[in-house]
């Protein structure tokens, strides 16, 4: 019975020590009387420091342990209060605190018994918790954010639908123009037709004139017929009146003459007097005759009148018809720019589409994502309802525990009663033994050590039913011999069925146990040794196996303690835990991976970006190249003779390209604009003249269109201010033309008023006003976005593309101003804008436009690198018009080599040539020749990109194509100036050598033998006869007369050793003289030609000069 | 012969510039008379004057088309008085034109350049050697 008992302790205490839980025995006035290893682990403390130590001081909060004691004591158990134990070393352990109180068999309480789960792995799950909610709310964002993007999709597509109206609107408008040409076509076609019917008709008439003159004349003539024929009627008349007299003598000289003759006398009387009424008759006829003829002239001169108002209708149907077809021209051209136009909005239309279906293509991709990230975060908080429901599981199993408890109190009481039974057995021992002292003696140590084996065994009973971890002991067969409640409630079966039968039997690998098992008889003990348990209807439970071999009194091994710690729970937190990680990564690459969509996205539309203003800078390029030959080389023809007409035409030309420049000069202002590229200059300027010179361009049109122009400036606005000339043209040039544009009569007011003035900058307002159609208040509000005018039939009326305000917007806004408008519909707009300037102390540079051809600046030699044969030409033309020599070069290798062979004092350079570009050339002559020769690049293309590179690497400035006369000489004599004015103060010895004369009078004067008038004879003869020679074999150069040209030549060849030109120039000419033979145009003989002109106008300069010298010496 | 004893030289060319050099470098280096023109038509006009030698440019032509050329001149003053020697001058080194000067009687040919006078001077001084020789000869004829 003893052995039994103490058997039964020791492995009771076995299982207490193997526990993993802390359990604690604490007595009445709160110190620890027993401790198992677990709580040593816990706590970092031995056993035998915790013995008898206040229990409260291992907890974080002693004062809340104290009250949980307390509690204990009160109700008799506490369940599941959190507390956390602190290790010596800091590491904190959340447990679950369960308590009871346990009592001797009179039910005295003897102190209390405690055992704390460890919950760590419980806050993890809330923590998961936690990072799921987080999730979730990501989720949400994420959600969020793709909704704002539907929308600005939303808004994109809105836009596009928005162009692709207003394109469709251009595009209806369009085919009414063509509508309407094609209309006007058939009313010319109509017009044309009545014309030719009129002048049909007027031919008609004149020949019905003509016949009706003839006519006339014939009547006329028969008139005069007539009247000679009554003339000589009555002649003949008097004569029978006379011969009748003379009858009549006879006849009374005959006396009674014949009866017969009487008769006859009077018949013929009769017949004088008929023919006399018959004259009269006559007389009178020729009186209606006249009149006839005189209604007739009147009727000529009414013919007359009336043709001549036909031929003045023709002529004005004429005129009228010219007018139209101009206008047909004209409208024709118009529909191809608005076609070019619509083509080019089409083409953005097309893009920005594109763009738009990626935008909706990432979007429901996110969307998707979004989905996708919502289903998994719904699965997420599913799983969080899981783990809340497997919480409250635990919860009720922890509750479980508590009436297992209970039951393990109710089965204490019982085995109290079989104490009392024994206790009864003893006292029947005890009777039996009363006689017996010695045995009396033992029996009351029996009886001691009975009493506390008892309470052992009870308290460690009690302790090994709460655990909640299966507790086995096993015997040395690998048999059970005992088990806790835990065991029975995993395999399902009861104490009964589980006794005797082999543990083995209740793992799923009962080999890997029985290793387990049989470590544990070698070593002693087995740690958390991972096995599964198999419930009998199959469910699996993971357990960390735990065991020692628990030995007899006398040392023998006589079986195993295990305690399997059931960790499905840990398991299955740590594999949903490993899950949610899984899901949060994949989350997080979804999210990365529509992030890197977003991104691709983003830099597709740069890309888009990026190569539309390739587009535009191209378009630049290539509609600038031919642009600049169409423009320049109407200029020149403008220069020379033509008929009005002709003139009229090419004018034409200039103003349509000039229009064209105006456009492509907008459509890149804009993109400039767009791209965030417009940059504003900071130069000081002189703000009236700059004004008033830009106003200048506008004379013309006003005076064509009968307005007036009137100009309002401050005064007290300062003349020199810091800002952007340029683009302040720009604006006032937009404003002005649009007020030109839409003004029919009145006038045009520019003022510019100061507003504002400080130390530092003043603020001027600038306005334009009109009288003109104004803009309908509805509409005021949109002028100034793109491609809009106030209504749509403006554009038929009034031409233009609607971008002038936006850029004048645009111009204004970045500048820190802003631009106003008010208007009255057919009374005006007035538009006012605000800019500030610097002030500043320097001098503004001077105004290119006031520059006149400068005659000091001779004898400049101009290289022009240019590949394009036409813009060669071209720029000769020009540089010959500013009297500057020019040799062309077509690429930056042979420019190159042109330089090491002769000097220039400028090179126009283009950028864009085959072999070597302007940029390598620049870099050459500025790194490898070490000249600072000007350099002036001709671009077609001015996007800022290749300005940037003409300043990197080295050019002074740019022109762009088309060239503008006037910019370009400016330019160019602002450098030839600096250069000299740089050059003359410290290399006037160099420049002298450089200039070399190029006559020398040795051979004259040893000819003359010095003779100073001899010497002045000979000059002047030359300077009489030079000149003419020169011009002669220019102009018969160009005539390609080339006889004359040899005969010139030939005159001039003598000269040339005479005068000590040198022998050069005379081989030069006598080549020249060669290629004139030959008669045809060969290659370099315009140069030689005009190295021949330069020699001889040079050497007729210094010949001047000469001769004053020497006709100073002899006055002396 | 005229005018005292000096020679009576016609420069006819119409580059006034080397007319007048050649003017210059004549009156500087001997005693002559010397009458310049400018086209060949004034030269023949002239030639009641009786020049001694006639220094006739090759191109007379060149700035007047209507004018006559040298060697028309060369032919027209042979024809009124063949005995008149003439020097043809010309810019250009050619032997064609060399020759054709030759074939029309001219006594010589000369190519503009800076030693033309220097030539010119000796082939005067040769023609009146050979004048001198010419009447020596004919003075010897007449008494043989």
């Amino acid at each position: 019975m003893e052995s039994q008992t103490s058997k039964n302790t020791n492995y009771t205490r076995s299982l207490i020590e193997a526990s993993l839980d802390p359990f604690v025995a604490i007595s009445v006035d709160g110190k620890i009387t027993d401790v198992n290893e677990a709580s040593i682990k816990v706590t970092g403390i031995t056993r035998k420091n915790l013995i008898n130590t206040d229990f409260s001081d291992y907890f974080t909060d002693p004062k809340k342990a104290k009250e949980i004691y307390l509690q204990v004591f009160d109700k008799g158990f506490v369940v599941d209060y959190p507390l956390t134990i602190k290790h010596k070393n800091g590491n904190l352990t959340d447990v679950s605190y369960n308590a009871s109180v346990y009592k001797d068999e009179k039910g005295k309480v003897l102190g209390v018994f405690a055992a704390a789960r460890d919950v760590t792995a419980q806050k993890w799950a809330v923590d998961l918790r936690k990072a799921n909610k987080e999730l979730a709310f990501q989720n949400e964002e994420k959600g969020k954010r793709a909704e704002e993007l539907i929308i600005a999709n939303e808004e994109l597509a809105f836009q596009n639908v928005e162009k692709e109206k207003r394109a469709q609107e251009l595009g209806i408008a369009n085919v009414e123009l063509a509508f309407q040409n094609v209309e006007k076509e058939k009313r010319a076609q109509e017009l044309g037709i009545a014309n030719v019917e009129l002048a049909f008709q007027n031919v008609e008439k004149e020949k019905r004139a003509q016949e009706l003159g003839i006519a006339n004349e014939e009547l006329a003539f028969q008139n005069e017929e007539k009247g000679k024929r009554a003339d000589e009627l009555a002649i003949a008349n008097k004569e029978l009146a006379f011969q009748n007299e003379e009858k009549g003598k006879r006849a009374d000289e005959l006396a009674i003459a014949n009866k017969e003759l009487a008769f006859q006398n009077d018949e013929k009387e009769k017949r004088a007097a008929e023919l006399a009424i018959a004259n009269e008759e006559l007389a009178f006829q020729n009186e209606v005759k006249e009149k006839r003829a005189a209604e007739l002239v009147i009727a000529n001169e009414e013919l007359a009148f009336q043709f001549d108002e036909k031929e003045k209708r023709a002529a004005e149907l004429v005129i009228a018809n010219e007018e139209l077809a101009f206008q047909n021209i004209e409208k024709e051209k118009r529909a191809q720019e608005l076609g070019v136009a619509n083509k080019e909005l089409a083409f953005q239309n097309n893009e920005k589409e594109k763009r738009a279906a990626e935008l909706v293509i990432a979007n429901s991709e996110l969307a998707y994502q979004n989905e996708v990230k919502e289903k998994r975060a719904a699965e997420l908080v599913i799983a969080n309802e899981e783990l809340a429901f497997q919480n409250k599981e635990k919860e009720k199993r922890a509750a479980e525990l508590v009436i297992a408890n209970e039951e393990l109190v109710f089965q204490t009481k019982v085995k109290e009663k079989r104490s009392a039974e024994l206790v009864l057995a003893n006292e029947e021992l005890a009777k039996q033994n009363i006689e017996a002292v010695k045995q009396g003696i033992a029996n009351r140590e029996l009886e001691a050590s009975n009493i506390d084996i008892k309470l052992d065994s009870q308290y460690s009973l009690s302790l090994i039913e709460a655990s909640l971890d299966p507790l086995i002991t096993i015997s040395s067969a690998g048999k059970i011999t005992d088990m806790n409640e835990a065991l029975t409630n995993i395999t399902g079966l009861t104490r009964e069925e589980l006794t005797d039968t082999d543990f083995l039997d209740y793992f799923t690998e009962p080999q890997k146990a029985r290793g387990v098992y049989q470590e544990v008889f070698a070593n002693g003990s087995v740690n958390n040794f991972p096995l599964t348990l198999r419930h009998k209807d199959g469910k699996l439970t993971d357990v960390l196996f735990n065991g020692s071999v628990y030995k007899d009194d006398e040392g023998n091994v006589e079986g195993v303690v295990i305690v399997a710690r059931d960790v499905t729970e840990q398991k299955r937190i740590a594999t949903e835990l490993t899950e949610a990680m899984v899901f949060a990564e994949l989350a997080t690459e979804i999210a990365e991976h529509a992030k890197i969509k977003a991104e691709k996205a983003t830099k597709i539309a740069e890309d888009a970006m990026k190569a539309k203003q390739q587009f535009l800078s191209n378009m630049s390029h290539e509609i600038r190249t031919p642009m600049n030959a169409i423009i320049g080389f109407t200029k020149v023809v403008l220069k020379t003779e033509l008929t009005p007409k002709q003139k009229e035409y090419l004018k034409a030309i200039k103003i349509s390209g000039d229009a064209l420049i105006v456009l492509i000069n907008d459509i890149l202002d804009l993109a400039k604009v767009d791209a965030g590229k417009m940059t504003f200059e900071q130069i000081p300027f002189k703000m009236a003249i700059s004004i008033s010179a830009m106003l200048h361009l506008f004379e013309t049109k006003i005076q064509e269109k009968n307005l007036k122009l009137v100009k309002v400036y401050d005064d007290k606005i300062p003349s020199v201010l810091v800002g952007d000339p340029v683009r302040l043209h720009q604006i006032i040039m937009n404003l002005v033309s649009n007020a030109v544009k839409f003004t029919t009569k009145g006038k045009i007011t520019v003022a510019a008023k100061l507003l504002n003035e400080d130390n530092q900058k003043v603020t001027i307002e600038f306005s334009v006003s009109d009288t003109g159609i104004g803009i309908p208040e509805n509409k005021i509000d949109r002028i100034f976005e793109n491609f809009q005018q106030a209504s749509s039939g403006t554009s038929r009326l009034y031409g233009g593309t609607g971008l002038g305000l936006a850029i004048v917007k645009q111009l204004i806004e970045p500048q820190g101003g802003s631009i106003n408008v008010t208007s009255k519909v057919n009374e005006g707009s007035n538009f006012t804008f605000t800019l500030s300037f610097l002030k500043t102390k320097a001098d503004a540079e001077l105004d290119m436009e006031l520059i006149e051809l400068d005659t000091d600046i001779t004898n400049i030699k101009v290289l022009v690198v240019e590949d394009i044969a036409l813009n060669q030409l071209l720029m000769r033309t020009l540089l010959d018009d500013f009297g500057f020599e020019c040799d062309i070069a077509s690429n930056g290798k042979i420019a190159i080599e042109k330089m090491q062979t002769k000097k220039y004092d400028l090179i126009l350079m283009d950028l864009q040539m085959p072999e070597m570009n302007g940029f390598e050339a620049t870099e050459y002559i500025r790194n490898e020749m070490k000249s600072n020769i000007p350099i002036i690049a001709l671009t077609a293309d001015v996007t800022t990109v290749d300005l940037a590179k003409c300043k990197a690497v080295g050019m002074d400035d740019y022109i762009a194509k088309p060239v503008d006369e006037r910019l370009l000489y400016s330019k160019m004599v602002g450098y030839l100036k600096k250069t000299t004015l740089a050059i003359e103060p410290d290399v006037r010895e160099l420049a002298k050598t450089i200039k070399i004369k190029c006559t020398n009078l040795n051979y004259l004067n040893t000819r003359t033998k010095s003779n100073r008038v001899l010497m002045m004879e000979m000059i002047s003869l030359y300077l009489e006869q030079t000149p003419p020679l020169i011009s002669e074999m220019k102009k018969s150069l160009s005539k390609k007369d080339w006889k004359t040209l040899h005969a010139t030549v030939h005159k001039i060849i003598p000269s040339f050793s005479i005068m000590g030109i040198s022998v050069d120039y005379e081989n030069m000419a006598r080549q020249v003289q060669e290629y004139a033979s030959t008669q045809q145009q060969a290659e370099g003989i315009s140069e030689m030609v005009l190295k021949l002109e330069e020699v001889c106008l040079q050497a007729c300069d210094e010949l001047k000069i000469e001769l004053n010298t020497i006709k100073n010496n002899t006055n002396e | 012969m005229n005018n005292g004893n000096k020679i009576k030289i016609f420069l006819v060319d119409d580059d006034a510039v080397s007319l007048k050099l050649l003017e210059i470098e004549f009156l500087q280096h001997g005693d002559f008379t010397i009458e310049t023109y400018a086209t060949g038509e004034l030269c023949l006009e002239n030639l009641s004057h009786n020049p001694d030698v006639i220094i006739l440019d090759y191109y007379l032509d060149g700035i007047n088309k209507k004018a006559i050329n040298g060697i028309e001149t060369l032919d027209k003053i042979k024809a009124i008085n063949a005995n008149i020697p003439v020097i043809m001058l010309s810019s250009q080194d050619k032997i064609d034109i060399a020759i054709s000067c030759m074939h029309h009687g001219a006594f010589d040919y000369v190519v503009k350049s800076e030693t033309a006078f220097l030539r010119l001077q000796k082939i005067i001084t040769a023609i009146f050697k050979f004048k001198k020789i010419e009447k020596q000869l004919n003075w010897y004829m007449e008494r043989m």
